[in-house]
């Protein structure tokens, strides 16, 4: 029973997160699923880079901006497929993801933040800025909507597949990342770097590569986005957006996958639809992020792995199994 | 045979020289202790041995290459492994996920083999798990795999400790005050330890406070005061030395 329960939960949620367009095709809450699924990625992207590695970042919305504009760029200024800008997206960002990664070796804690605050602002100011490419504050309008298998997603629900399909493939990435020697490396750095250099450890390439991972997931939502909304603008991809990201990993938990994706779903759906109490609603936003650090400091995911680990095992959670689960029987 | 050497090593912090001009020759297989009074220079040596400092003048020779400019993951990946006088575990890591980073030098896989998980890896981390299992029951840590770091005793994670410098396959291993603040039940185990450590064709070099343990286990002993070597022998010779004498307890009259 005990090996089956984590291939059953997975079925289960697949199931959940594809047949949720039967439900409804709602136009809002569709389109308030695909932002749901794009936070997720970008709050997992900055997980491998700050719950694994340990290396603070408030410059996320940089490498989100920069994927959203390079396959926007790429797909309607020269034709490009869009699964061309997608793979761009993806590449050009974690090209600026090692561009910032060298430099912030030697910072950590405050100066890193600070330093990842400065590079998303010049990001910010490069988009609204070179006019000649980005069209800049004006935007780019007529960002094509993909094509797959001759159907054309250019609606909110059938986008929706596209969006759970990245997402499960980036879940899919991220969790075999953690549970690897280069999961491990990148756990210790975060533990310890002194201790892992004694292990053998280049911390150096670890924590470059780290940045080049979460820019790289990073510029696949920022295409992921550019094609569901069409159109995109340097409001998008300000320093607000990067605070958003860290608030959906800090509340989901920092470190836990789960949690990752858990997070963005609250903060995105949350807002919403406390809407009927007005500007009260920033309030209580603000009031939550307060609550979990403070009473739920592992966020929703180390809650959730709780609850589940009393239910399936009756005894105290571990936060971290060694491997791929095959440890947990052994004792 | 010779393992390690360093050759006119020194460090110096501005003004202060830690280590001066130290030249010392190390043979395999034996079990080799630093002592000397408190600031003396021996976890600065260490540093210096497995590349945390680099010296300001002089080499340090590795298995007869010159190791002076490599940094410390290079050195451990050359057979240098080391534990830390305050200990420095990855504290919310389990025990086994522990000694597997310990491991990391001795695998091969990288971020394209982790996510696709290709069947050389799986049974690299396979061979990997059964080889810290092996060593995690050697330093009495089976049973506890899956506890977190921070969960465990001193002495355990102590224990821990010299398991995960055992996982990077070391060929000279660095205790820096392992017997600090352990029972004598525990010490006992220690001194066992790290005589069979030594029976793995591993050579040990120690720095200890504790001059019952130095005493009963080292081969050899070199005695380090104000950053100088002033003495080197049997713990017999280094006992009935004045200078050695001189340095702990001060000049007579």
């Amino acid at each position: 029973m005990r090996s089956m329960y984590p291939r059953i939960r997975t079925i289960v949620l697949l199931a959940a997160l594809y047949s949720l367009p039967l439900f409804t095709k709602d136009p809002y809450v569709m389109h308030l699923s695909n932002m749901a699924m794009i936070y997720a990625i970008l709050s997992l992207s900055l997980n491998v880079l700050t719950g694994f590695t340990g290396q603070f970042s408030v410059g996320h919305a940089a490498f989100y901006g920069i994927g959203a504009y390079a396959s926007a760029l790429l797909t309607t200024k020269l034709g490009a497929p869009i699964w061309v800008g997608f793979i761009a997206a993806g590449v050009v960002a974690a090209a600026a993801g090692a561009v910032l990664g060298i430099p912030s070796l030697r910072l950590r804690g405050l100066y890193l933040a600070v330093t990842t605050l400065g590079f998303g602002e010049i990001v910010y100011q490069l988009i609204v800025n070179w006019v000649s490419l980005t069209n800049g504050p004006r935007g780019l309008i007529g960002v094509p909507a993909p094509v797959i298998f001759g159907r054309m997603l250019d609606t909110y629900d059938s986008y929706y597949y596209l969006s759970a399909t990245l997402l499960v493939a980036t879940i899919f990435v991220v969790t075999r990342i953690y549970y690897s020697r280069v999961g491990r490396a990148m756990l210790a750095i975060r533990e310890n770097e002194l201790a892992a250099e004694a292990m053998g450890i280049n911390s150096t390439y670890y924590k470059v590569m780290a940045f080049v991972v979460a820019a790289f997931f990073a510029g696949v939502a920022g295409a992921l986005y550019a094609h569901e909304i069409r159109f995109i603008s340097p409001e998008s991809f300000v320093s607000q957006e990067s605070i958003t990201i860290l608030c959906m990993m800090v509340v989901g938990g920092v470190g836990s996958i789960a949690g990752s994706v858990l997070g963005a779903f609250v903060l995105t759906f949350a807002p919403e639809y406390l809407r009927a109490v007005g500007d009260l609603r920033l309030v209580l936003y603000g009031a939550t992020i307060v609550l979990m650090v403070t009473y739920a400091p592992h966020g929703l995911g180390g809650t959730i792995t709780s609850l589940e680990h009393r239910l399936t095992h009756g005894r105290r959670p571990k936060l971290k199994a060694g491997g791929d689960g095959t440890t947990a029987a052994g004792v | 045979m010779e393992i390690l050497r360093t050759e006119e090593a020194s460090i110096y912090f501005g003004g202060l020289h830690a280590v001066e001009k130290v030249t010392q020759s190390f043979q395999q297989g034996q079990i080799f202790s630093i002592i000397g009074p408190n600031g003396a220079g021996k976890t600065t040596y260490f540093n210096l041995v497995s590349g945390y400092y680099m010296p300001t003048s002089g080499s340090v020779f590795f298995k007869g290459h010159d190791v002076t400019h490599l940094k410390a993951y290079e050195r451990t990946k050359m057979g240098i492994g080391r534990t830390f006088q305050n200990i420095m575990l990855f504290r919310e890591l389990t025990v086994l996920d522990n000694a597997m980073v310990g491991m990391h030098s001795r695998m091969k896989s990288g971020i394209m083999n982790a996510v696709v998980r290709p069947p050389h890896t799986r049974q690299e981390e396979h061979e990997g798990r059964e080889r810290v299992r092996e060593i995690l029951d050697f330093v009495g840590l089976s049973g506890f795999e899956n506890d977190l770091a921070r969960n465990l005793s001193y002495g355990a994670q102590k224990r821990l400790e010299i398991a995960r410098a055992l996982c990077t396959s070391p060929e000279l291993i660095l205790l820096d005050e392992p017997a600090a603040g352990l029972t004598t039940q525990e010490l006992a185990g220690l001194i066992e330890m790290i005589r069979k450590i030594r029976e793995r064709g591993i050579t040990v070099l120690l720095v200890e406070h504790r001059m019952d343990v130095v005493m009963s286990i080292s081969d050899r002993i070199m005695v380090l005061s104000f950053g100088q070597k002033i003495a080197e022998g049997t713990p017999d010779e280094v006992r009935a030395n004045p200078a050695v004498i001189e340095a702990y307890l001060g000049k007579e009259g």
